[in-house]
């Protein structure tokens, strides 16, 4: 029931990322190249490289990842007009900074970083909408969860109903999450991130990750159990299991 | 319930979602997974989790972008390509 875990990777074998993260930040090497690979890459491309053979190198490496941030974009901006303008603005800009990401990186993350400072500190902006102020922070999560246990909520045919549940509910119960909650779910379910590289791509520290995600999972399933009832997918059986 | 006891519960459903996204070493993992064994109610706990993670990957898969999107982002890099070399 619980595939897949035996391969766990520990909290102490993620890359260690510098502190001072700008857009090239997010240095997780890729399989196969050493770190002396890396450098003598990164020393032929600033020296040999010409404006056109750069930009072939973006569309070849970058531009494959169109569709992921499409949509990462769709999560972020809930309409695909708004996305598709914050996908091409991001593709801009990270044309324009290529020069400063590293070869043998995770380009993935780096463009996922540069569409999330799009969409805070552009799009947002000029939609006028206030950053949600949700007290993200570490606080008490992991005591609410034990008390969301305790009260009794579970039940045996829950799972199979949340199942059942059509895609656009799970999508509406997706749009109602605050911008940060629903961007951590999103970075971790969808992409596979790792916290850590989420708290790069939000430029946060982990702990505020970890809460946006505990926070988050916690508020979409409650928010879908609540479909799941309503919808006649699930018969409430007043908490005793 | 018999080796569900309070404590061991409550440090497994501390840690559900480090355990779901793997942000756990192998000795912790080892332990959650013991408990799960023989805790049906932690085990269910950790399924619906499991469930809503996988809910929202199912859902989030389908998105593609549109060609003409594709197409304009090839164009605008090509035009930022030319004012560069105008500058320089």
């Amino acid at each position: 029931m619980l595939t897949g875990l035996s391969s766990t990777p520990s909290v102490e074998g993620l890359p260690a990322v510098r502190a001072d993260l700008g857009p090239a930040g997010i240095g997780v090497p890729s399989t196969g190249m050493d770190e002396t690979q890396v450098e003598d890459a990164s020393v032929a491309v600033s020296v040999a490289e010409t404006d056109e053979e750069r930009a072939a190198r973006f569309e070849r490496d970058a531009l494959p990842y169109l569709d992921q941030l499409y949509g990462g974009a769709l999560r972020m901006t809930r309409n695909p007009a708004d996305a598709e303008d914050l996908v091409q603005e991001t593709f801009v800009k990270a044309f324009a900074a290529f020069e400063s990401f590293t070869p043998g990186t995770n380009l993935k993350a780096w463009l996922f970083r540069i569409l999330t400072n799009a969409f805070i500190n552009t799009y947002r902006k000029k939609q006028r909408q206030p950053l949600h102020t949700t007290t993200d922070d570490l606080d008490d999560w992991q005591m609410q969860y034990t008390q969301a246990y305790a009260t009794g909520q579970l039940r045996s045919a829950e799972a199979e109903a949340l199942d059942r549940l059509p895609n656009d509910l799970i999508n509406n119960a997706l749009a109602e999450l605050p911008d940060e909650r629903r961007m951590a779910v999103y970075l971790a379910d969808v992409e596979g991130f790792s916290y850590q590289e989420i708290a790069d791509i939000m430029d946060t520290p982990i702990g505020t990750v970890m809460s946006r995600l505990h926070r988050g999972r916690k508020q979409l399933r409650t928010s879908l159990e609540e479909y799941a009832i309503s919808e006649g997918y699930l018969v409430p059986d007043g908490g005793s299991s | 319930m018999s080796e569900c006891d309070a404590c061991t519960c409550g440090e497994a459903l501390s840690r559900v979602y480090d355990y779901l996204d793997q942000e756990i070493d192998a000795t912790s993992a080892q332990a959650i997974a013991g408990h799960l064994q023989a805790c049906p109610p932690c085990a269910e706990q950790f399924r619906l989790e499991q469930m809503v993670k996988a809910l929202v990957n199912r859902t989030c898969c389908e998105e593609r972008a549109p060609e003409e999107l594709r197409v304009r982002i090839v164009a605008r890099i090509s035009e930022v390509r030319i004012t560069y070399r105008r500058q320089g």
